[in-house]
């Protein structure tokens, strides 16, 4: 499997950069000689997407611009809207979002909001129809080449205009990827509000089996990274949660999301980035590097399937990765070391994960390391996947955890559990907006600041329907958050997690309804069909079932 | 016939002769020894036939030659029979003999003489024949004998059906002993012990009997052609004349021939005489001291007289040749030979200069051609260059300068140089020759750091590099060393390589495919 | 004991000869065990009796970028090229040499030519052992490095080879315009320089066979 890597936002494209490095030595005019191309290991390609216009060209020197023909290349989605041009105005006059702020409020909502904005508002719709000419959308990355899908979807140009540039990147396009993997940070502020967007254009061109993970960092507890953040923790950990919600509660959307604990990191590598960073690539290398075993290659089809089949919805994984020299016999050595806490990458039980990925680089057996793995957890082999790579000097293993939570209701109260961490991070985003709810519509106090020049941002003035729309979803239409909205679906989580129940995330919530769209209070998952997205849910299941009773699901897991 | 069967037969011949007369010989032996002879039986009284076993008698003779010699002895005395001599003893003939038909003959021409002897006596009554060949030459009025032995025909060598044998006369092969040519007779004189007669004295004889052989002895003459005198043109009076012809004699003769040297007005000035077979003929004048320096300037002719020793031509050809033409010329005195390179280093690749110095004893000036030459080990000379300069009475600087005479071969090896001249100087020579130096083992004229060598190194650099960038380029390996199995042109290219692969074919077929492949 | 340094001085070139033979021939014996080894354990690990060969080259490769191999193959075309230089220039070592060809020593472009001619006989043999099939993708040099795992730096080391070996070349030349005279000190540090090279050059083969003895 040859992943895209699409790094959103400042983490993301700094870890892209450890994927997309040149294996090739740099020398242009030999380049231009041998007519060098560029290639990354793994042959990965991969690009930045990026908000903060003044970060991709000035601030770092390795990716170029895609509408320069660089490579590996940035790009500002955003640009697609010309500044100052109808919608640029006309959005910002009616829902009071400006669609071209750089270097956004740390908030996943703001982008979620923009979305949605185009998706649901028809005179938006209309006025990018008639000025935004189909021409220039192509050739911006937009929407007039998914036109004759089946699926009907309405222009939304900035994320169109990024979907494009990432197609080409891929098998669905004129490239050769057949998966993307996200990278973002949970608690940035670029971060995940592109993800889901793409992927319902994945799954619109009807691609339910094109497999997209999300690698997304955790943001850190406590104040530590609130300079470099530029946002107070609490305020990251909202737009963590947000962002982490929107992601698992989408059916039909990724299919899995890798999370990885910033804290941990930070024990590792302190303020390194840099070497954190690099311990990322080097961790995902059993994942994305090349030299597979002969006859081992995974269909990108069969990872898919096996990550999220029979799942309603998006899976969380937990890598653990342990690497030790080469040795005899080093399948027990170094699943004992994955699953100590040396080798976890996120709080988890692994005992509770009902699927298992197990990536591994070296001269390693698949059939021990599933007999130690189910051993050593419980899990079941037929739910244990290995994948074998050809290594270098050390034998190395990622093992994804799927789901590894849940069915204990102390879980929540250790420390090294995900119930407990993300009890945590949902604990101190509710206090946040308990605390500061002004600050969920831009009215509070200024404490960000903008990165370039320190000085306060310019502050968002919403206007009365997007407060609406923003004060419903978070606390639902009495605007108390007892019975709906963000707020009670995050204590409902925090309730399903301290019971030992999965999936803790549930209910997908939108800012701004499509006007076919039913309130959110009455659209519960629980055994009614309800909206485009119920209705790809069950369509999955039916396939898979379908790919049961043919017995390719059964023969793809047992590998 | 062997003689003691001769004896046998006579005794059996002898017995039975007495038989018939009535003696009986019996046992008893009185002359000693004591031995009883054969018993002959007897026959009836009164004149009847005795019967004489022959084997008894051969045996009883046998016995006797060993047991009483002396009677075997006296036993063969009576029965030796004297040589009869009868007035009907004829005289055995002897005639000449001769296959050819012309009698007309060189002397060279190879011969062959026969005398045939037929004697019709009886064995017994012949007699030996001593032979003797005799000649008469040309202009000769008695015969000579030619065999001082007498050839001698035995009694019993006679053919027994024609009574006739012959001998050859290998003494007389040809008649190149002759200084004259002429008639020549040849007879044979023949002798019995007791008469003597000459194959000339029979008559009527009809080829290719003869009573003497009468041949007409003739004489082929030389011949000389070819004439000619080497070199041509004006030559120089020590230059190496040579005078050439050719002579034939269809005799084979020893020839003498004799060159003879005209001055201009004709006047034989010299002449040597050469003895030779036929063949090449050649007069080397310096060998005999043709010509002198005096003779300079002067024109001279030739001609040639020879002999086979029985024909003389006295001038051939009729008119004299023209030949050699004398020139005129310098006297050199030639010396200080000497050379100098660019430097002390004696490279092969560097110039060399060589001079010499020359002057003419003569008062006059004449062009003189001086060719520089060298060589090294044991190579042949190389002509470096060639002037001609013109020489007098003073000194002349001869200078070859600036040339460049060696090759990297040289390096490392001695050299020798030569002047020589068109001329000949005073000590007759014309070419002076000395040793050179050591040329230096450098091979390389260039040092590492000459631009020569540096656009060498660059260019090489530069070329590999350039060249392995644009192999890359082409090849792609760099990239596509790795086919995934996911990549569609991977699969394509791996699935063209397969279908190549999978066609079988020669071991050349295989390796043909092989190099077309990627 | 004092070291006769005459002595020493004339065993270090047999001693860098012999070094640089058995660096490049156990490289080669290495290089093939280590794929060996590797295809063995590939059918070991995979319980199967063999694993096709062209299959398994086919994942093991993998591309180390264009820039890289035209540098590398620069350098093992530079290496030939240096050890001619520095063994058949002069015939101090081998009883043969360029030397012997008179006209080409002497002529004004002779050392490139021959130093040409050394680099297209090895440009040909590596073209030729690239066309070999794909079960013997082992022997094709130019894919030598995609069967290993070689860092940035690795790479712009063994791309400054290129440099030392035309400093090896440029003494061995520097040897050859002083014939029949000669340098010891500059023979020596061109070995030394082409020992060095070369063993830049083969080190990812030493390396993995060092690793693989776990």
């Amino acid at each position: 499997m040859r992943l895209c890597i699409v790094g959103i936002g400042g983490a993301g494209g700094k870890i892209a950069q450890e994927f997309l490095g040149n294996e090739d030595l740099d020398f242009q005019l030999l380049s231009r000689i041998t007519d060098a191309q560029y290639i990354s290991p793994g042959m990965i390609q991969g690009i930045w997407l990026e908000a903060d216009k003044n970060d991709a060209k000035n601030i770092q020197h390795f990716f170029g611009d895609l509408n320069e023909g660089c490579y590996p290349c940035f790009y500002i989605p955003h640009d697609v809207v010309a500044d100052g041009c109808e919608v640029h105005r006309i959005v910002r006059e009616k829902y009071g979002y400006d669609v071209k702020k750089q270097g956004f409020v740390r908030d996943a909502q703001y982008l979620k909001a923009i979305f949605e904005i185009f998706d649901t508002d028809k005179e938006i719709q209309a006025i990018v129809a008639k000025t935004m000419n189909k021409e220039m959308i192509e050739s911006l990355g937009g929407n007039g080449a998914n036109s004759s899908k089946s699926f009907s979807q309405a222009p939304n140009p900035i994320f169109d205009s990024a979907w494009n540039v990432i197609r080409d990147f891929t098998t669905l396009g004129k490239g050769e990827c057949d998966g993307i993997l996200f990278v973002v940070s949970f608690g940035g502020g670029t971060g995940t509000g592109f993800i889901n967007p793409i992927i319902n254009h994945i799954r619109n061109e009807g691609k339910a089996d094109y497999p997209v993970f999300a690698l997304g960092i955790l943001t850190e507890p406590g104040d530590y990274a609130d300079k470099a953040q530029f946002s107070k923790s609490a305020r990251r950990n909202l737009a963590a949660i947000s962002a982490i919600y929107d992601l698992l509660t989408k059916g039909s959307g990724a299919n899995g999301v890798i999370i990885v604990d910033n804290e941990i990191l930070l024990e590792r590598y302190g303020n390194d980035y840099v070497a954190a960073n690099k311990f990322i690539h080097k961790m995902m290398q059993p994942l994305v590097a090349a030299r597979d075993y002969p006859g081992e290659i995974p269909p990108s089809q069969a990872v898919a399937q096996h990550s999220s089949g029979g799942l309603s919805r998006p899976p969380i994984f937990v890598p653990l990765f342990a690497s030790l020299p080469r040795s005899a016999d080093p399948e027990e050595a170094l699943i004992k070391k994955a699953l100590s806490e040396e080798g976890k990458l996120f709080g988890c039980s692994p005992e509770q994960a009902d699927f298992a990925f197990v990536f591994c680089r070296g001269f390693i057996d698949s059939e021990k390391i599933r007999a130690v793995l189910s051993r050593e957890t419980g899990i079941a082999p037929e739910s244990i996947w290995p994948s074998r790579k050809m290594g270098e000097g050390n034998n190395e293993i990622l093992i994804l955890l799927r789901n590894p939570y849940g069915c204990d209701p102390k879980a929540y109260l250790k420390v090294g559990t995900l119930e407990n961490r993300f009890c945590m991070v949902i604990s101190q985003a509710l206090q946040y907006m308990s605390q500061q709810p002004e600050d969920l519509f831009y009215e509070g106090k200024q404490e960000e600041k903008g990165k370039t020049d320190s000085k306060p941002a310019e502050q968002v003035r919403l206007t009365e329907l997007s407060k609406q729309a923003l004060k419903m979803f978070f606390f639902g239409p009495d605007g108390s958050g007892q019975k709906s909205g963000f707020v009670f679906e995050l204590r409902e989580a925090r309730k399903r997690l301290r019971d030992g129940e999965k999936p803790f995330f549930i209910n997908p919530l939108r800012i701004f309804q499509k006007v076919t769209d039913v309130p959110e209070e009455v659209k519960k998952s629980k055994g009614r069909i309800n909206g485009d997205e119920d209705i790809a849910r069950i369509v999955d299941q039916r396939i898979n079932e379908k790919l049961i009773e043919l017995g390719l699901i059964e023969e793809l897991m047992m590998g | 016939m062997p003689k003691w069967l001769i004896i046998a037969i006579l005794a059996l011949l002898l017995v039975a002769g007495l038989s018939q007369a009535g003696e009986v010989l019996g046992g008893g032996d009185s002359s000693g020894g004591g031995d009883s002879g054969p018993s002959v039986s007897t026959g009836g009284g009164g004149g009847g036939s005795r019967q004489i076993d022959i084997d008894r008698l051969i045996t009883t003779v046998k016995d006797g030659k060993k047991s009483k010699p002396a009677k075997f002895e006296e036993l063969r005395t009576l029965l030796w029979k004297d040589p009869i001599t009868s007035e009907e003893y004829e005289w055995p003939t002897v005639l000449m003999y001769y296959k050819g038909n012309n009698t007309t003959v060189s002397r060279n021409q190879p011969l062959e003489i026969i005398t045939i002897a037929t004697n019709n006596n009886p064995l017994e009554m012949r007699r030996m024949l001593d032979l003797y060949l005799e000649v008469k030459n040309p202009g000769s009025d008695k015969y000579e004998r030619i065999n001082s032995w007498p050839e001698k025909i035995q009694t019993n060598e006679y053919s027994e059906k024609t009574n006739t044998t012959l001998r050859i006369w290998g003494m007389l092969p040809s008649f190149a002993y002759l200084k004259n040519v002429g008639v020549v007779k040849v007879r044979a004189n023949v002798s019995d012990g007791v008469n003597k007669w000459s194959t000339a004295s029979y008559s009527g004889l009809k080829p290719p009997y003869y009573t003497e052989l009468v041949f007409n002895v003739t004489n082929s003459l030389p011949a000389m052609s070819d004439f000619n005198v080497t070199p041509s043109g004006l030559v120089r009076y020590n230059d190496p004349i040579e005078y050439k012809a050719n002579i034939a004699d269809a005799d084979g003769d020893l020839l003498n021939v004799t060159l003879h040297i005209l001055d201009e007005n004709g006047v034989e000035l010299k002449n040597e005489t050469l003895n030779t077979k036929p063949g090449a003929v050649s007069f080397k004048a310096n060998e005999y001291g043709f010509f002198k320096e005096a003779d300079a300037g002067k024109n001279f002719t030739y001609y040639y007289s020879y002999d086979d020793g029985i024909d003389f031509i006295s001038k051939d050809p009729v008119d004299a040749l023209n030949g050699p033409n004398i020139r005129k010329g310098p006297k050199l005195s030639v010396d200080k030979l000497g050379f100098s390179s660019t430097s002390e280093n004696y490279y092969w690749w560097e110039r060399y200069g060589f001079n010499v110095r020359a002057k003419n004893l003569n008062p006059e000036e004449y062009d003189v051609t001086f060719t520089l030459s060298t060589r090294t080990g044991n190579n042949e000379w190389n002509t470096v260059e060639t002037k001609t300069v013109r020489i007098g009475p003073d000194p002349v600087e001869v200078n070859f300068n600036d040339t460049k005479p060696f090759q990297v071969t040289d390096a490392g090896q001695t050299f020798y140089y030569r002047v020589k001249y068109s001329e000949y100087d005073q000590s007759g020579k014309n070419a002076m020759e000395q040793t050179g130096t050591r040329i230096n083992a450098k091979i390389v004229p260039y040092s590492i750091y000459s631009p020569v060598m540096f656009l060498n190194l660059v260019t090489m650099l530069f070329l590999i590099l350039l060249g392995s960038f644009f192999v890359e380029r082409k090849l792609k390996k760099g990239v596509e060393s790795h086919e995934s199995a996911s990549g569609k042109a991977g699969n394509k290219k791996s699935k063209k390589q397969e279908s190549r692969d999978k066609s079988g074919g020669s071991f050349a077929g295989k390796v043909l495919k092989m190099l077309r492949r990627g | 004991m004092a070291i006769d340094i005459p002595t020493a001085m004339n065993s270090l070139f047999p001693a860098g000869t012999l070094l640089l033979a058995l660096l490049m021939i156990f490289a080669a014996i290495l290089h093939i065990n280590n794929l060996k080894r590797v295809h063995k354990l590939m059918a070991v690990l995979q319980h199967k009796k063999e694993v096709s060969k062209a299959i398994f080259y086919k994942e093991m490769t993998v591309p180390q970028g264009s820039n890289f191999t035209a540098l590398a193959l620069a350098a093992w075309i530079m290496l030939t090229v240096a050890v001619a230089y520095l063994y058949l220039l002069v015939p101090t070592i081998l009883p043969f040499s360029y030397m012997d060809i008179a006209e080409l020593a002497s002529s004004t472009l002779g050392f490139a030519i021959f130093g040409l001619l050394v680099a297209g006989l090895a440009g040909a043999i590596i073209l030729f052992l690239d066309k070999l099939p794909e079960d013997h993708r082992d022997l094709r040099l130019m894919e030598l490095y995609s069967f290993y795992s070689i860092t940035k730096t690795m790479k712009k080391t063994i791309s400054m080879t290129v440099i030392a070996l035309c400093i090896s070349v440029l003494l061995s030349a520097y040897i050859g315009t002083i014939y029949p005279a000669h340098s010891q000190p500059a023979e020596i540090l061109s070995l030394m320089l082409l020992v060095v090279s070369a063993g830049v050059l083969v080190m990812p083969i030493y390396k993995e066979a060092w690793e693989a003895r776990r």
